[in-house]
């Protein structure tokens, strides 16, 4: 059975309907990825799997190992072991980076406990570690995705949810945060990416699904890549799709 | 000479009592985005709790007062605010006008509107001798007690779990949600610690004062929002020391103006105040908008 199923997910705000029954599976040590133009849904989807959009009408099923998600409060559903990093990473730019990362123990840790878990996460990313004690709204972009996905690491989730972590990285970075995504698959956990870089999204996923106008349409393959990129992304973009 | 140290200490000690009073506030608002009338309304019922205890012995007056208060304000949020999280800060804005009107007619009902004389810390209107200086006690302990309560503020906030949840919350409630910290918990904290604020502003106020009245909170929550309005929404540090400095201008005032000027001190105080938010709409030491609630 697969680690996250969602079935005929429904997102919408007042009357405009972002996601329009999306379904996927999502296996432990998988990675699948979502990729489409701007206004597709794939931000509002994983926000509403996750929990974060209080706001929004939900309708659907999402469910974690065969217990329902849908409509629990986010810091349960983080708890339960699904994590996402949202949409331009919402680091605490006035907390350090330590502090950062001890929020992502909040559901399972006391303070002691949630120190040494930030000691051993910092060995892990060497580019946080020379600065523990930095604001990190002082970082760089790099630095702030990294740091965005070691903290949410720091739940030790079963399944990651990743909204466009290479938006706004210089290609070395993005490269630096993909090999991350593929560390993370090999460690067993169920990885589900929203990207705009579609080349490297197609080429570190297992499976790449297009979606459009709030649902997927199609699945995305290297050697399709260009028919893909034509049809949903037109010229102008299709140089930011494959880079 | 005397005079001037006699005045500023008496600045410093309004100043730290108006400190209290946004810490307070902001602390809610900050963490929660609630904006609770009804804060004034908890250091009134302080101050009646300290009316009703005033024969005890004094450390067990203070913590019953601070007890009571922090009790009321897990009251109020339980009660108004848990099952209204999900509404638009207007909805929250008029349960807490709410919950103050309630509060304050039921302090009418209880104890009449009349107000009341206060026996208490009536040994702490003398003054001690400093250095050939006399100095009010009463001042020495508001400033004492004001350094004591914000400096243990300041470790909680950075040294516990639940205080840098508090900060987090402060900054992006939905995303430390979305972290597994707890918004019920971390809302409750804050109105826990917002309570001994305003039990200790309560016990402060009324030895001032000596006396009680049902309205006796609506001067306190006032001052605190313009406090929090002058330091910059969504800085906790920012309304307390907003709050200093308007009680340190208040008795600045009180000491320079002409004596025919100074029953208008306020008028000329909120005016240096309109003054102030002129140049700086955003506040003094603020510049960060308030963001989405939970």
């Amino acid at each position: 059975m697969a680690t996250l199923t969602v079935s005929d997910l429904c997102v919408s705000y007042g009357s405009v309907e972002a996601v329009r029954g999306l379904s996927f599976e999502c296996s432990a040590g998988e990675v699948v990825a979502l990729v489409g133009p701007n206004g597709a849904g794939k931000s509002s989807a994983l926000l509403a799997i996750a929990g974060g959009n209080r706001d929004a009408r939900l309708s659907g099923r999402v469910e974690l190992d065969g217990e329902p998600l849908l409509g629990r409060a986010p810091e349960r559903i983080s708890a339960d072991g699904l994590v996402l990093v949202p949409e331009r990473r919402r680091i605490f730019p006035a907390l350090s980076i330590a502090e950062n990362l001890l929020l992502g123990a909040s559901g399972w840790a006391r303070r002691s406990q949630g120190l040494v878990a930030v000691e051993e996460m910092l060995m892990r990313f060497p580019a946080l570690a020379a600065a523990p004690d930095r604001p990190g709204g002082l970082l760089s972009g790099g630095q702030q995705q990294q740091l965005a996905i070691a903290r949410a690491l720091m739940a030790r989730p079963r399944v990651l949810l990743l909204d466009e972590p290479s938006l706004g990285l210089a290609p070395e970075m993005v490269k630096r945060v993909f090999a991350l995504i593929a560390d993370q698959r090999r460690g067993g956990i169920a990885v589900v990416l929203v990207e705009q870089a579609v080349l490297g999204a197609v080429r570190l996923a297992d499976r790449c699904f297009a979606m459009r106008k709030g649902r997927i349409d199609g699945t995305v393959t290297e050697d399709r890549l260009g028919r893909f990129v034509d049809a949903y992304f037109g010229e102008v973009d299709a140089v930011e799709a494959v880079r | 000479m005397t005079e001037t140290i006699q005045d500023v200490v008496n600045a410093v000690s309004l100043g730290s009592l108006y400190a209290l009073f946004g810490c307070g506030l902001a602390l809610v608002l900050g963490t929660a985005r609630i904006a609770n009338f009804a804060y004034g309304a908890a250091i009134m019922v302080g101050a009646y709790l300290l009316f009703l205890l005033a024969d005890l012995p004094w450390p067990v007056v203070v913590l019953g007062v601070v007890l009571g208060v922090v009790a009321l304000s897990l009251a109020i949020d339980g009660v108004a605010f848990r099952p209204l999280r999900e509404a638009d800060p207007t909805t929250l804005l008029v349960a807490s006008f709410a919950v103050s009107v309630l509060l304050t007619n039921l302090a009418i009902a209880i104890a009449g509107a009349r107000t009341k004389g206060v026996d208490f810390g009536s040994s702490l209107l003398g003054s001690v001798d400093v250095g050939g200086v006399s100095i009010a006690k009463l001042d020495l302990l508001t400033i004492a007690l004001t350094a004591a309560t914000l400096l243990t503020l300041t470790v909680f906030l950075r040294r516990t779990l639940l205080g840098v949840q508090l900060r987090a919350a402060a900054e992006d409630f939905t995303m430390a949600r979305l972290l597994g910290v707890n918004a019920n918990r971390v809302i409750a904290a804050a109105f826990a610690i917002s309570g001994v604020i305003a039990g200790l502003a309560a016990v402060l106020l009324t030895v001032r004062s000596g006396t009680l009245s049902p309205d006796l909170g609506v001067q306190p929550v006032l001052i605190a929002f313009i406090a929090i309005v002058v330091g910059g929404m969504g800085s906790l540090a920012g309304a307390t020391a907003a709050g200093f400095l308007i009680g340190c201008l208040s008795v600045a005032l009180e000491v320079l103006l002409p004596p025919d000027l100074r029953p208008y001190r306020d008028a000329f105080l909120f005016s240096l105040i309109i003054v102030i938010l002129l140049g700086r709409p955003q506040g003094l030491f603020g510049g960060q908008q308030v963001g989405a609630r939970v």
